[in-house]
């Protein structure tokens, strides 16, 4: 026990505690607002569309794929090194445990749609967890992006500075019920005119408090990635099992011939042709609710005690960054193994 | 009231049960594991899906409550 | 699906942006490295099929050496058995031949050695013989005759048997 404060230990406790110290007396995280939509970074418009914060992070993680798959390739060498030793490694595992499930044909095959959504995924998810990605933005007043169309209107922060840097740390503005109600008016009209509602002319209104809008967010906390992906897997796969079966693929849905009872058989075909489209919902909102709950995660923590303290749940985080990477793309995978294979008693291997 | 307990319990009634389901996955994969060392890399790869199915129940739930939350209940303002 | 963020258009850049990471990636990254990964695998198996061809190369030819040292080795020691074997007669024949010699030297050494021992006895005996005369007569002094004297001596010489 005596041993426990000396030496090393002695000055990591001292460390710990002031840490904790300062964090609780001089480090205020806002616990932020929580928006479900990518936030639309004002002024910023690409083709006539408003540029979200996670669609920025989207083209971020295809860079850095991209940037990945540059090194690796740059100088193919019999002997590897560097990046493209480690290419060859990720690439030389997963296409054994393809080969594993699937036969080494359709490994192959399908390989590059497997990796491609792996390493996607797997860079959007981590890119979260580097420092000043979810924090550093524009202020916007809370009108702009906080009163929607429908009149929902949620509390914004003060603008303050901390450390020197422009922030919001003081505490909530909270409108009052009458510059709610005026609000809400301004969003009507403004939707009655057919407009998109950019908050009130009111200045009184304008001034009711601002937020952060950060230039990334984690891309896979914008449900338009999750189920555009989705989309792509489950519409490869049911590509992918009229090349193998042509149009008997079709039978597993409309005309299965399993048990040899009607009924019962075409209960069955209900039930797979409603399991496509919830695997559509399960694949996008898996990876959506694990990074979502995973970001939000991070910020309570960061608000609780913003030294420290979140530093297991980063740990975490990567895990969970790479296995829902994984999942998504091993699912994937496993889903056009599955549509090769009739099951609609036709063919009996 | 009821707008902050929904979302509660939605979220946290829908996770018991695929609390459970991960729990005896995880046992049933250990105990095969520790039966079987040497299938450990197949098993655990299994482990992992069986996991992520019983964890898209918990999803459908995060799902419901992320709506009540985000879009609101019908019928109530 | 507006208050959770779906609309179409995001929707689609996000679909359109993936599909063409997918392809850039089935270009540019794949190809080169599943090749190379094949390639090398390919080499792999082929220098462990010449490495395996070798191996037996290199064994037949050391059961060829081993054979033949085998052989080199029973000739040199049937060499060494029949030279030994004739060093073996020739010692016996030199013993043989010796042995003869000293046989023979030692037989005709005993034979001189008897005959000159013949010879000086017979001389001692006449010796012997003519000094008894001699004292005789210079003890009896023609008191006996030539005969008598004869016979004495003889029995003299029987008695003292100097044989």
């Amino acid at each position: 026990m005596r041993k426990l404060f000396q030496g090393k230990n002695l000055v990591i406790i001292i460390a710990v505690l002031a840490a904790i110290i300062v964090s609780v007396l001089f480090i205020k995280v806002p616990m932020p607002t929580i928006s479900l939509p990518a936030e639309k970074i004002p002024g910023w418009y690409l083709f006539g569309m408003p540029v979200t914060n996670t669609f920025l992070a989207t083209i971020l993680a295809d860079l850095t794929v991209l940037f990945l798959a540059f090194l690796a390739v740059r100088k193919v060498q019999e002997v590897p090194s560097g990046m493209q030793n480690l290419m060859e490694w990720v690439f030389e595992t997963f296409e054994g445990m393809l080969t594993d499930i699937a036969g080494k044909e359709k490994a192959r095959r399908w390989f590059p749609m497997f990796m491609t959504i792996l390493l996607f995924l797997l860079f959007a998810n981590w890119w979260e967890l580097v420092p000043g990605f979810d924090s550093i933005g524009v202020f916007e007043p809370l009108e702009v992006a906080y009163v929607n169309s429908d009149g929902t209107i949620r509390n914004g922060w003060e603008k303050g500075t901390f450390l020197g840097l422009p922030s919001i740390v003081k505490k909530p503005v909270v409108l009052t019920e009458e510059q709610q109600a005026r609000a809400r008016e301004d969003a009507e009209a403004y939707e009655k005119k057919g407009k998109e509602y950019h908050g009130p002319k009111d200045p009184e209104l304008a001034s009711g408090g601002y937020i952060l809008i950060p230039f990334f967010r984690a891309a896979a906390t914008d449900l338009n990635l999750t189920i555009g992906l989705a989309l792509i897997s489950v519409i490869l796969t049911q590509i992918i099992g009229m090349q193998f079966l042509g149009a008997k693929y079709w039978r597993r849905f409309f005309n299965p011939v399993i048990t040899g009872s009607k009924p019962i058989d075409i209960f069955v075909g209900l039930l797979e042709l409603v399991s496509e489209f919830a695997k559509i919902i399960s694949f996008s909102f898996r990876l959506f609710g694990n990074i979502f709950a995973g970001q939000v995660l991070l910020f309570v923590m960061a608000f609780l005690l913003a030294l420290l303290l979140p530093l297991p749940f980063f740990g975490l985080e990567m895990f969970v960054g790479f296995m829902q990477a994984f999942v998504f793309a091993i699912l994937t995978f496993i889903f056009f193994e599955a549509a090769t294979h009739s099951h609609a008693g036709d063919e009996h291997h | 009231m009821i707008e902050i307990l929904g979302p509660g319990l939605a979220i946290g009634l829908g996770a018991i049960g695929p609390g459970i389901g991960v729990g005896l996955l995880v046992m049933g994969a250990l105990q095969a594991i520790g039966r079987n060392p040497e299938a450990a890399g197949e098993i655990r790869t299994n482990m992992i899906l069986g996991i992520v199915f019983a964890e898209a129940i918990a999803i459908y739930a995060l799902v419901v409550a992320l709506l009540l939350i985000f879009v609101g209940a019908p019928g109530l303002s | 699906m507006n208050q959770l963020g779906v609309n179409g258009p995001f929707l689609l850049s996000q679909i359109i942006n993936f599909i063409i990471l997918l392809l850039l990636l089935k270009r540019f990254l794949y190809p080169p490295l599943m090749n190379m990964l094949d390639e090398r695998k390919q080499r792999i198996a082929d220098s462990l099929a010449a490495a395996e061809v070798a191996r037996k190369e290199a064994e037949e030819e050391r059961a060829r050496l081993m054979a033949q040292i085998e052989a080199e080795r029973a000739e040199a020691q049937k060499r060494i058995a029949e030279a030994s074997a004739q060093a073996e007669r020739v010692r016996a024949d030199i013993l043989a031949e010796a042995k003869r010699e000293a046989e023979e030297l030692k037989a005709r050494a005993i034979q001189e050695a008897e005959a000159e021992k013949q010879r000086i006895l017979a001389e001692a005996h006449k010796q012997i013989a003519e000094l008894t005369v001699l004292a005789t007569e210079r003890v009896v002094r023609h008191g006996l005759d030539e005969s008598l004297q004869h016979q004495l001596i003889e029995e003299f010489l029987s008695e003292t048997s100097l044989n």
